[in-house]
């Protein structure tokens, strides 16, 4: 009887084209339950900024913590359907959603403070999704369309042009081009609809506005933590720009570089692909001024989908999801408990790590297979 | 357009694709920005020192007549205070720009130095020597130092970093002349004495070509001696600088070296004359060994076996300032270059280095500078194994 029914609930089922066993519609049953649970235990928690702002918006920011926790959904679906794309494990990919979705820095920043970074995240997946599939025009859109939530994806510009430069012969150049141009295009209409006070975008805008101090980062813990975040702040924010764009640009030289080495194989591309972006996500925000508590979910999701698809990559997954939720912490009880020049630090050492990584070329103690 | 990227030009002896000229252009654009940008930033040292020195220069009259003047107080050779003097007279721009303006410019030769150097190393991969020169010119350490510090340290690097170029083209007497202009700039070309003393060793240098420093120096007290200074005044200058009576009210100044774990503030005589003796040791140790093994001085070594003498002496002589280590901190970008898994070099060597800029600029609110001491002494001891198992053939470990 018993093995009857633990046969019954690992066989595959058919439901419709998805074939699926019932202990993975269990799973994602419990995600969706606990992932609840755990938003509403927090969800009467505002942050230190929410008082000025409640008057403006009154009930709405239950409304866009409700609308962001949906979107932290589709952000863990999307990365989960990544991870068993590339690992053709299907397993992997409902571990990879369960464990976004429950992730204490994705719960913050929904049910926390209502920021609907689901969406952003979500076309990031897309975007790497379409990268790996050699689509670069749709590529371009879901960048675009991932600037257009949140400005924080341009820092996979670099992977975009990558796609361009080894775009599959027979697409053309002017779609490719054409994306790229929606990309920055994006940033205008996300520049637009704060305009329009469209929740959660005007929110965000309010709240950035609300900052008592003009800052080099806002909790997040970079470089400008290691030479204080308040000196120079007019001259570091262009100087740190003008190195955020030199930066880019090495990255795209470097993968382009690496590529010939690299790319042997499907599964080695794809993993090529993380590792580079997971690179952009730790290193641009590192240097790029104004980054704010959040700047750091990119790399956690990109960085959880990596360990998923290589298990050599945990103890940087581990380490990004830390640093993901530190910042927000801070956030919330006005102060970190870490010093976030420490913090910093230990980007830098992921960053380090990373980098080594990638250029053993693909040679890691105790890896599994891609 | 590929073609047309592709396409091999040569300019002064360096062969590159256009796609590499074209990079360089973007390279130097932004390095350009980003000196813009920090232009107006003013310092205490331009305030305390640089200020009042032209001052001084302008009210004596300017130019050659200028270093006649008589100064409360200056540490700086003839070279370098001719500049200021002829600064002093300029018609357009102010001083802090023109200051700027001179450092800025050898920022440019220094980059082109390393352009020379990665060129040299990577045997003519051109777009590593154009990424090596945008390295260079957007490193945090360099454009501090002359475009918002205003200071000229980037200068006496800059021939320093020709001298070691010409040595590695096997031009002996060149190099020495370029290295006798740096030490005529700044007494800190001596961070590197000790190397090459062991180039000598290994027969890249002749004993003779040592002359050129006292030589270089003498050629550039010519203005002041025309000014009618006194040969004794001029030869004093590092004399009073190597007594540490100018820097004694700190062991360190806000450099991550030794003095920074123990305290900065504390029996400044004893531990500032002990220092010196232990930086002595120290070096008298790694002498001894780089000398009397045989081993072959491959690229690697070379730079491994620089940066690792230049961080000896810095890290255990006392009265460093924020700016010393940045011989180091260009070493370890061309070294980038000959082993480009070890980006953690340059990465950790600009990191510490930067530490000293950032707790003097910011006022001292950032990591406490001892994290900065053990990131510097980790990369000496990084250096010192490597050094150690490329002299005794042990093989590097590898990673994985």
């Amino acid at each position: 009887m018993d093995e009857k029914f633990t046969a019954f609930l690992i066989t595959e089922k058919k439901i419709g084209k998805l074939s699926i066993a019932p202990l993975d519609i269990l799973l994602l049953a419990a995600t969706l339950v606990f992932g609840f649970l755990l938003r509403g235990t927090v969800f009467t928690i505002y942050g230190p900024k929410e008082a000025g702002t409640s008057s403006i918006f009154g009930e709405s920011i239950d409304v866009m913590k409700g609308v962001s926790t949906a979107s932290d959904y589709l952000m863990a679906a999307a990365a989960g359907y990544l991870v068993s794309y590339i690992s053709g494990k299907k397993l992997s990919g409902y571990i990879t959603t369960a464990i976004l979705f429950l992730q204490p820095a994705t719960v913050a920043s929904s049910a926390m403070w209502g920021m609907a970074d689901g969406f952003y995240l979500t076309c990031v997946c897309l975007f790497l999704l379409m990268i790996l599939q050699k689509k670069t025009a749709l590529a371009g859109l879901f960048l675009g369309l991932g600037t257009l939530f949140n400005p924080y994806a341009l820092f996979l510009l670099p992977i975009l042009l990558y796609g361009i430069f080894k775009r599959r012969s027979g697409e053309k150049v002017l779609l490719s081009v054409a994306a790229l141009c929606y990309v920055a295009g994006g940033k205008l209409i996300h520049l637009f609809l704060m305009g329009t006070k469209i929740p959660p975008f005007a929110y965000e805008a309010i709240l950035n506005k609300g900052r008592a101090l003009p800052l080099l980062s806002y909790n997040y813990p970079n470089a400008y933590y290691m030479i204080a975040e308040g000196s120079f702040v007019f001259e570091y924010r262009k100087v740190g720009m003008i190195l955020t764009v030199f930066l880019a640009m090495l990255i795209l030289m470097l993968m382009l570089h690496f590529s010939e080495k690299r790319e042997t194989g499907e599964a080695y591309r794809a993993r090529f692909i993380l590792e580079m972006s997971l690179f952009c996500c730790i290193l641009l925000p590192f240097i790029c001024p104004g980054m704010n508590e959040r700047a750091g979910l990119m790399a956690m999701v990109i960085a959880v989908c990596l360990a998923m698809c290589v298990p050599a990559y945990y103890d940087l997954a581990i380490l990004c999801c830390i640093l993901a939720f530190l910042p927000t912490a801070a956030f919330f009880r006005e102060g970190s408990l870490w010093p976030l020049s420490y913090v910093a630090l230990a980007y830098l050492a992921a960053f380090l790590i990373l980098y080594r990584r990638i250029v053993s070329g693909g040679k890691l103690k105790g890896e599994g297979d891609a | 357009m590929k073609e047309l990227f592709g396409k091999k030009i040569r300019i002064a002896g360096f062969t590159m694709q256009v796609f590499d000229l074209c990079l360089m252009v973007v390279f130097t654009l932004m390095a350009l920005a980003v000196r813009y940008v920090l232009r107006h930033v003013v310092t205490e040292d331009y305030t305390m020192f640089f200020e009042p020195w032209v001052d001084t220069l302008r009210q004596a009259g300017g130019g050659i007549k200028g270093l006649a003047a008589e100064f409360e107080y200056v540490d700086y050779t003839t070279p370098y205070l001719t500049v200021l003097s002829f600064i002093s007279i300029c018609p357009f721009l102010n001083t802090l720009l023109l200051i700027k303006i001179f450092s800025i410019l050898f920022d440019f030769v220094a980059a082109f130095a390393v352009f020379a150097l990665i060129y040299e190393v990577t045997e003519g991969k051109s777009t590593y020597a154009v990424i090596g020169y945008g390295m260079l010119l957007l490193s945090p350490t360099v454009f501090t130092n002359s475009a918002m510090w205003a200071q000229c340290d980037i200068i006496f690097t800059s021939f320093v970093l020709w001298s070691i170029y010409l040595i590695l083209k096997d031009r002996p007497l060149g190099a020495m002349i370029l290295y006798g202009c740096a030490f005529a700039i700044k007494l800190q070309t001596l961070f590197l004495a000790p190397f090459y003393v062991i180039l000598w060793m290994k027969g890249k240098l002749k004993l003779k070509h040592f002359l050129c420093l006292p030589a270089m120096y003498c050629v550039g007290m010519i203005p002041a001696l025309l000014a009618g200074e006194s040969v004794k005044e001029l030869l004093g200058i590092y004399v009073l600088q190597a007594n540490g009576k100018v820097d004694i009210y700190a062991l360190s100044h806000k450099f991550p070296n030794i003095y920074q774990l123990f305290g900065t503030d504390t029996f400044l005589i004893e531990y500032a004359d002990a220092g010196i003796y232990v930086t002595l040791a120290a070096l008298m140790v790694e002498m001894f060994v780089f000398a009397r093994a045989k081993y072959e001085l491959d690229r690697k070594l070379f730079f491994r076996m620089a940066m690792l003498m230049t961080m000896t002496v810095v890290f255990f002589l006392p009265h460093m300032h924020e700016r010393y280590a940045i011989l180091v901190d260009i070493f370890a970008i061309i070294y980038l270059f000959l082993e480009p898994d070890k980006l953690y070099i340059p990465v950790l060597t600009i990191t510490a280095s930067f530490g000293g800029y950032a707790l003097y600029l910011s006022g001292g609110k950032i990591l406490p500078i001892a994290i900065y001491t053990l990131i510097f002494l980790y990369l000496m001891l990084d250096h010192g194994r490597y050094c150690y198992r490329a002299i005794w053939k042990r093989p590097e470990k590898t990673y994985g």
